[in-house]
């Protein structure tokens, strides 16, 4: 009976895997159609929201089941719990790309302003800490965590840089305001998912050990 | 398909031949009953009432029926007190050096010749007071009878759940109140079994009482230190008798006998299927 | 007076060679249910029947170490066990009413033949009180003289509770009360357990993790006659200490 339990709670487990995958590449494709600006990929992008959002709901669902059906304890109740934040947080990323995908349609138009360094360099670190927290979750090893505060400080430094740098080029010519209104606001999407990845870090970090601890 | 049938054949054969066998056995016992009631009937119908009533030159045996219920009586009032208190003691103390030689003893004392007893207590009572009584005939029957009464009561204990003895005990109770006051009411269908059982047994024994009661059958001056009759006793006093006479009246006598055996048997029989805890 | 309603030092328990409770350091706070869990034969119901020295109906069994009720150790010279018994009342794995008596007798008999009250009016009034505690009286207040048989196995339980109740214990034992009672009757006694440990200690045995997990405040996880591990309740299903804890409450530990 229990057994049963820890079999269904493995496939459940790969599908949140699967579905932090889909969210993550939502998240990276994005930024790569902006930087191409192709139109195409941002359209593809877009196209999976549907996707992301019945796995979310199907995940919830199928927890929810485990929890009516066999009450689970200790570290079973912990995983389920952590299951049922991160496909929230998953959700979240995946639809910041999403919406970075439609800025990128609407930037495709004209060049971009500078070379827009600093925001793939930013996409990377994210999703490493993304793929990090899925692997954490995965083989349940919270040493993959560790560094996740500092990582976070990164971007955080990383999203005040190209706020100030869009700030400069708005100041120089009026016309750049609209264009690098967007570019912040990536920004703080990118900065956002890497808080939902501390978040979901936390979460995990808490399924494993049974302590919570803050990450920040 | 040939496996099956001969499985199926053999299923057949091992029943037919239980069938059989539990019919050769209990045949004997459906041929006495027919044979006392064949044989019995006639005369007592014959005599009618005063075959209940009479004394044995009425052509009665009236005494003889009074006699075994007194001595089923008498007999109850020495053994039980006593059969009791030892199934229950051989209950409670299992373990113990009596409680093992009790049980050894009464299981010798279920398969000890009856006559022996009679002999036994002809010798200690019948002798020493110069002459046959009820006293001894119940006596002797007593000792027939304890056996019976204190294995039974001790099935009866035993079968009782330990939980209820847990549950007993769980009250704060001493000891002696949970024996007398829980224990023995809730096995009270299987004590009270146990004795009728006895008293059924005791009222069919002759042997016993060949040395002990005597035998009275020609008035009722019934006293516990006079000579008594029994029904089984009569029968074998007539049964050895030339006359036909004699020999018509025991077996109405025996019919009698059955009778008041089936009456204490079944509703006690009929009663053991309702035992439950 | 103890700050525990129950406390055990070096607690050993033999059936003749075999330990079967191996050294039990425990204590049970006041007011609280506390729950007793581990797999079939881990010596929880050994354990909890040397709480009120029950165990002694079983002459192979050896108790070492102290067992103190209310600060009082039981196991101490002169200690009757009939009053720690009386002091501590029991509920048993199989409901077990005496079938031959009637359900108000089942209330009363222990306080009968204990003489613990004076007037049949007394009398009447200790058993309303005892099956009212017991959730029982408006089920069976029309046919008191009725036998337990004709009762369902949760009322049954709940009769032994109102008969254990009924002689006013300190400390309830209760050794896998739901085990032979359906669904609906084990939600009944579980409530119970609520309302009664405003006045009572209580301690539960139960096989099933759910169960300690639902109705108890604290509790300890038996293993081979040993301790493993005691606690908040909340806290050992959320994050036991000890790693069999976490393979039992789990189901992984067989």
């Amino acid at each position: 009976m229990t057994d049963r339990l820890h079999e269904e709670l493995k496939k459940v487990k790969k599908k949140v895997i699967k579905m932090g995958s889909l969210a993550k590449e939502m998240l990276y494709k994005s930024v790569e159609a902006l930087k191409n600006q192709d139109v195409k990929l941002a359209d593809e992008v877009v196209s999976k929201k549907s996707e992301l959002a019945e796995m979310d709901e199907k995940i919830e669902e199928e927890a929810l089941q485990l929890i009516a059906l066999y009450q689970p304890m200790a570290k079973d109740m912990r995983t389920i719990a952590c299951i049922l934040k991160m496909i929230t947080y998953l959700t979240r990323i995946g639809r910041y790309g999403k919406d970075i995908a439609n800025v990128a349609k609407e930037l495709a138009d004209k060049p971009h302003i500078a070379k827009l360094v600093e925001i793939p360099y930013m996409t990377e670190l994210v999703c490493k800490m993304i793929d990090d927290a899925l692997k954490a979750f995965e083989m349940e090893n919270i040493s993959l965590l560790e560094d996740f505060s500092e990582r976070d400080d990164t971007i955080d430094a990383l999203r005040y840089s190209i706020f100030r740098e869009c700030i400069t080029y708005m100041m120089e010519n009026p016309a750049n305001i609209k264009r690098c209104a967007h570019y912040a606001m990536i920004a703080r999407y990118l900065e956002r998912c890497a808080d939902h990845a501390c978040k979901m870090a936390e979460k995990i970090y808490y399924m494993v050990t049974g302590e919570r601890k803050e990450i920040k | 398909m040939s496996g099956y049938r001969i499985r199926k054949g053999k299923e057949i054969a091992f029943f037919l031949a239980i069938a059989i066998l539990t019919l050769i056995t209990i045949l004997p016992l459906f041929h006495i009953i027919a044979t006392v009631f064949i044989n019995g009937l006639p005369s007592v119908a014959e005599k009618g009432f005063t075959f209940l009533t009479g004394t044995l030159s009425e052509g009665g045996i009236g005494p003889a029926i009074i006699g075994t219920f007194v001595l089923m009586f008498l007999s109850s009032l020495i053994g039980l007190p006593i059969a009791l208190l030892v199934g229950i003691y051989a209950y409670e103390y299992p373990d113990s050096l009596i409680g093992k030689w009790t049980k050894t003893l009464l299981q010798i004392m279920l398969e000890f010749p009856t006559i022996l007893v009679g002999v036994f207590v002809m010798n200690i009572i019948a002798i020493p007071m110069g002459s046959y009584s009820a006293f001894a005939g119940a006596f002797a029957l007593a000792i027939i009878l304890m056996p019976y009464v204190a294995v039974y009561t001790h099935e009866a204990m035993r079968q009782i759940p330990f939980t209820y003895r847990e549950a007993s005990f769980g009250l704060g109770l001493t000891r002696i109140k949970v024996i007398f006051r829980l224990l023995v009411p809730l096995s009270k269908r299987g004590v009270l079994t146990g004795v009728l059982i006895g008293m059924a047994k005791v009222a069919g024994e002759t042997a016993p009482l060949l040395f002990t009661a005597g035998g009275l059958y020609q008035s009722y001056s019934i006293g516990i230190f006079k000579p008594v009759g029994a029904i089984p006793l009569l029968i074998y006093t007539l049964v050895q008798s030339p006359s036909k006479v004699d020999h018509a009246t025991a077996w109405g006598a025996s019919l009698v006998l059955l009778l008041i055996f089936l009456l204490v048997f079944i509703p006690v029989r009929m009663s053991l299927k309702e035992v439950k805890l | 007076m103890s700050d525990f309603a129950i406390e055990t030092k070096k607690l050993r328990i033999y059936y003749g060679e075999n330990e079967i409770i191996k050294g039990i350091d425990l204590k049970v706070p006041k007011n609280v249910v506390f729950a007793l869990m581990g797999p079939s034969g881990c010596g929880k119901s050994t354990l909890l029947r040397a709480f009120n020295r029950l165990l002694e109906l079983n002459k192979e069994a050896r108790v070492e170490g102290e067992v103190l009720i209310l600060g009082k150790n039981v196991y101490g010279n002169g200690v009757n066990p009939i009053d720690v018994r009386k002091q501590v009342g029991m509920v048993f794995q199989y409901p077990n009413p005496f079938p031959h008596l009637s359900i108000y007798d089942n209330v009363a008999i222990g306080l009968k033949l204990n003489h613990l009250v004076k007037s049949k009016e007394e009398l009447d009034e200790r058993v309303k009180w005892a099956l009212e505690k017991a959730f029982l009286w408006d089920e069976v207040k029309g046919r008191l003289d009725d036998y337990p048989a004709s009762l369902s196995g949760g009322q049954k339980q709940r009769l032994v509770i109102a008969r254990a109740l009924a002689l006013k214990p300190k400390i309830l034992l209760m050794d896998e009360p739901t085990a032979n009672v359906d669904p609906i009757g084990t939600r009944k006694i579980e409530e119970l357990l609520f309302e009664l440990k405003r006045e009572y200690t209580i301690v539960l045995v139960t096989h099933e993790p759910m169960q300690a997990a639902r109705v108890s405040d604290y509790v300890g996880f038996l293993y081979l006659g040993k301790l493993v591990e005691v606690g908040l309740t909340r806290e050992i299903f959320e994050k036991p200490k000890h790693e069999l804890t976490e393979k039992y409450v789990t189901g992984v530990l067989v």
